[in-house]
C-alpha cells in the first residue's frame, strides 16, 4: 500500500458579490424583516451556506458540459450494444467511439466517458432516487456522469457522497460607507483564515493603513482609529474571459474587534421593502408589503472547496469505476464558474439578487 | 500493549444522525464508535488506496476495535457519561442542559436548482453540536500501518452527517499508547472486554443483566444503497447506565462501540 502526501486537493474560494446576495431561510421571520437570510448562529454572521454553493455549482458544471457535449452523446442503444458487464465497462469501450477529431480538443473533464450520458436532470434534485442506476429510462441521475461522479448521487441500488467537499461562504471583508468613501471592514481572525497575520485592535478601536484618521464613521457607528494595520496584500478577483478585476488595496481595508464585526455588518445590510403583486389581476395585493434583507453587492466572501481522491473506494462498489481525476474536477469547477456572473446564487435572481465574481486557487 | 487515546480537535460543526421527527434532524450528543470507525476508514482509504475488496475488508478490520467517542473541554478528561435521578448526563451537564448550550440549529429548505425553488417549500431544521471541545476515545491497533497513519501527518477526518457543506471536520490533534488507567478509566480491560461499572460503550443486553440505566435498539445499516439496508438490530444497554457485576464479562467484546456476545462472529 503507498502512502501519498497531498491526497486532498484543497481549493481556495474567493467570491465577490456583484448584486445584494439573498439565500433565504425560508420565510423564518424574525421582527420586522419578513426574508430573513442565513446566518451562522454562533457569531449570527451572514453566510453562504456550502450546500448552496455546491446545488449551483453543480448545476452550472451541467450546463457547461452539455452546451458542448449535447450533439455528441451517442444513443442509449448504441451503448447497450457495446461490450462490458455493467454499463460502466460499456461507456468505457464505447469511449466516444463517434466523436470527430476536430472534436479532440474537447478538454478531458467534458470528454470523461461517464458523460455520455449525462443529462440535465443530473444537475438537480433526483426526482427518482427509487430507480436503480443502470435503468435505461431517461430519468433521474444517471450515476454516471462527472457530475454524479464529483457531487454524489443516490440511487436504489447505490448511494455514492461524490469527492467534492464545499465549505460555507464566510464574510471576509465587508463594505461600509465611512466620509472617506467605502472601506471594507475585517477581522483579524477572518484574516488569519486566508493566511494574514494581523493583530487585533484593542476594544471599541480600528485599525486603518494610515492609521492617523483620528476618529472614522462605519455606517452610523464612530470609532477611534488606534493605529495602522501592515495588512499589505492585494486581493483580487479577476474574470480572465471579460477581463474585469477587482482589486482591494490595503487602504481600502480597515480591521475591527472581533465582537463589532457582526454588530457593524448586521447593521449595514441591505433591506428593500417590496409589494406582494397579485399574479392574476396585477395589482398590488393589498396590505402585503413585504421586507428582505441581504448581503450589500462589494462583499467579499471566502472559503474552501477539498477534492478528495477517492480512487481507494472503486473497488468497494464495481458500479463506481471510472472515478474523475481531480485535475478534471477542478477544471470542470473553474470552467464552470463564469455562471455566477450571470445566473448567480441564491433567492431573487430574477430581481437583480445573487451575481458572484468568483476566483479560485489551488 | 497497543491501544492508542486518540484526541481529535473540532473544527467544524458536527451533526451525528440519530433521529428525524418529521422536518427536525436530530443529533446525538457524543459519538458512537460505529460513526466514528467509518469516518476513520473513509480517511484511510484516501490516504491509502486499496486494491480490491478484500484489502478494503482488511481495512475496515483493522478500525473496528474501538470505543465511544466523548467530548472534552481541555482535551485531557472527558465529560463521563452517566445516569443521575434517570436522567441521562454527560459530565456535569444533564443532555438538556448540553443541548441548550452546546448544540443549535440551522433552518434549512431544500432547493431545486433548477427552478431554483424551494424543494415542496419544505423547511427543516438540523441540530449539530458548535465546534467547542476535543473528543476522545480509545482504538486497539494492531497494523503498523495504521499506526503510521495516526502518527504521521496529523490526519483530518469528517464525521457525521451533511460533511459535504461545512459539517463534520475534526483534526486528530494527539495520539499515544493508552496508559493502564486510561484502560480503566474507560472501563475496559486490555482484551477489550468490559468490567463492571459505568458502560461507556454500549453493552448487548441479556435478560439476566441487572443494570440501572436505559435500554436502546441500536440498528445498524448499510449506507451503501439509497435505502439505507439494515444489517444488524439488537438491544443495548446504553452508555452511562451502570452494570450489575454478576454479569460473565468475559463473553463481550467491544466492536465500533458496542460489547458484544461471542465479538469473534459479530
Ligand atoms: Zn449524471
Amino acid at each position: 500500500m503507498s502512502e501519498k502526501n497531498n491526497v486532498v486537493k484543497k481549493l481556495e474560494v474567493y467570491a465577490l458579490a456583484t448584486d445584494p446576495i439573498h439565500i433565504g431561510t425560508g420565510g423564518y421571520n424574525i421582527g420586522r424583516v419578513d426574508n430573513t437570510i442565513v446566518r451562522d448562529p454562533i457569531t449570527n454572521i451572514p453566510k453562504i451556506p456550502g450546500s448552496s454553493l455546491a446545488g449551483t455549482w453543480r448545476y452550472y458544471v451541467v450546463l457547461e458540459t452539455l452546451k458542448d457535449i449535447k450533439d455528441k452523446q451517442p444513443d442509449w442503444q448504441d451503448i447497450k450494444n457495446e461490450n462490458g458487464d455493467t454499463i460502466g465497462e460499456k461507456l468505457e469501450n464505447y469511449d466516444w467511439k463517434n466523436l470527430p477529431s476536430s472534436d479532440i480538443k474537447l478538454s478531458s473533464w467534458k470528454r470523461f466517458v461517464g458523460n455520455q450520458i449525462m443529462r440535465i436532470k443530473c444537475a438537480g434534485q433526483d426526482d427518482t432516487p427509487d430507480k436503480n442506476s443502470d435503468s435505461e429510462e431517461n430519468t433521474g441521475h444517471c450515476g454516471h456522469c462527472i457530475v454524479c461522479k464529483g457531487f454524489g448521487f443516490s440511487k436504489r441500488d447505490i448511494s455514492w457522497q461524490g469527492m467534492l467537499f464545499f465549505s460555507d461562504l464566510n464574510i471576509l471583508f465587508f463594505p461600509v460607507f465611512t466620509y472617506r468613501g467605502t472601506k471594507w471592514i475585517t477581522t483579524s481572525s477572518r484574516l488569519k483564515e486566508i493566511g494574514i497575520e494581523e493583530e487585533a485592535p484593542s476594544e471599541n478601536k480600528i485599525r486603518t493603513k494610515q492609521g492617523d484618521e483620528g476618529h472614522l464613521n462605519l455606517g452610523w457607528l464612530y470609532l477611534e482609529v488606534e493605529s495602522r494595520h501592515t495588512f499589505c496584500n492585494e486581493i483580487k478577483i479577476c474574470n480572465k474571459q471579460e477581463n474585469i478585476s477587482f482589486t482591494l488595496t490595503p487602504e481600502d481595508v480597515i480591521i475591527v474587534p472581533e465582537n463589532l464585526f457582526s454588530h457593524i455588518v448586521n447593521s449595514n445590510l441591505e433591506v428593500r421593502t417590496s409589494v406582494s403583486i397579485d399574479p392574476i389581476t396585477g395589482a398590488a395585493k393589498e396590505g402585503a408589503l413585504f421586507t428582505s434583507e441581504a448581503i450589500p453587492r462589494g462583499t467579499i466572501f471566502y472559503g474552501e472547496i477539498r477534492i478528495f481522491d477517492k480512487k481507494g473506494f472503486e473497488g468497494l462498489e464495481e458500479k463506481l469505476k471510472p472515478l474523475p481525476k481531480d485535475k478534471e474536477l477542478e477544471d470542470a469547477l473553474k470552467d464552470s464558474k463564469h455562471f455566477y456572473e450571470t445566473l448567480g446564487i441564491g433567492g431573487m435572481t430574477t430581481r437583480g439578487f445573487g451575481r458572484l465574481k468568483i476566483e479560485l486557487i489551488p | 500493549m497497543c491501544w492508542y487515546k486518540l484526541v481529535f480537535k473540532q473544527k467544524q460543526p458536527i451533526h451525528i444522525g440519530k433521529f428525524e421527527w418529521g422536518v427536525v434532524s436530530e443529533t446525538e450528543i457524543f459519538i458512537p464508535g460505529w460513526t466514528m470507525w467509518g469516518a476513520l476508514v473513509n480517511a484511510y482509504m484516501i490516504k491509502n488506496k486499496a486494491k480490491d475488496k478484500n484489502e478494503i475488508q482488511e481495512i475496515q478490520k483493522d478500525f473496528e476495535t474501538i470505543t465511544n467517542f466523548f467530548p472534552s473541554f481541555d482535551g485531557e478528561t472527558i465529560l463521563e457519561p452517566k445516569y443521575k435521578d434517570g436522567k441521562f448526563y454527560l459530565g456535569d451537564y444533564s443532555a438538556e442542559e448540553f443541548r441548550y448550550k452546546y448544540v443549535k440549529a440551522d433552518f434549512k429548505t431544500a432547493v431545486e436548482p433548477i427552478s431554483r425553488k424551494a424543494k415542496d417549500e419544505h423547511l427543516y431544521e438540523f441540530e449539530y453540536i458548535i465546534p467547542e471541545f476535543y473528543w476522545i476515545g480509545l482504538i486497539k491497533i494492531e497494523n503498523e500501518e495504521i499506526k503510521n497513519f495516526f502518527e504521521g501527518k496529523k490526519p483530518e477526518i469528517f464525521i457525521g452527517g451533511d460533511t459535504k457543506y461545512g459539517y463534520g471536520l475534526l483534526k486528530l490533534e494527539d495520539s499515544k499508547e493508552a496508559k493502564n488507567e486510561d484502560l480503566e478509566n474507560w472501563n475496559l480491560s486490555n482484551d477489550g472486554k468490559p468490567n463492571n461499572k459505568t458502560l461507556k460503550n454500549f453493552l448487548e443486553f441479556e435478560t439476566n443483566i441487572k443494570f440501572e440505566g436505559e435500554l436502546k435498539l441500536i440498528p445498524e445499516l448499510d449506507f451503501r444503497q439509497n435505502t439505507p439496508v439494515l444489517t444488524d438490530a439488537r438491544y443495548f444497554v446504553n452508555v452511562g447506565s451502570t452494570v450489575d457485576s454478576s454479569i460473565n464479562i468475559s463473553s463481550y467484546k467491544i466492536y465500533k462501540g458496542k460489547f458484544i456476545r461471542n465479538a469473534n462472529s459479530p
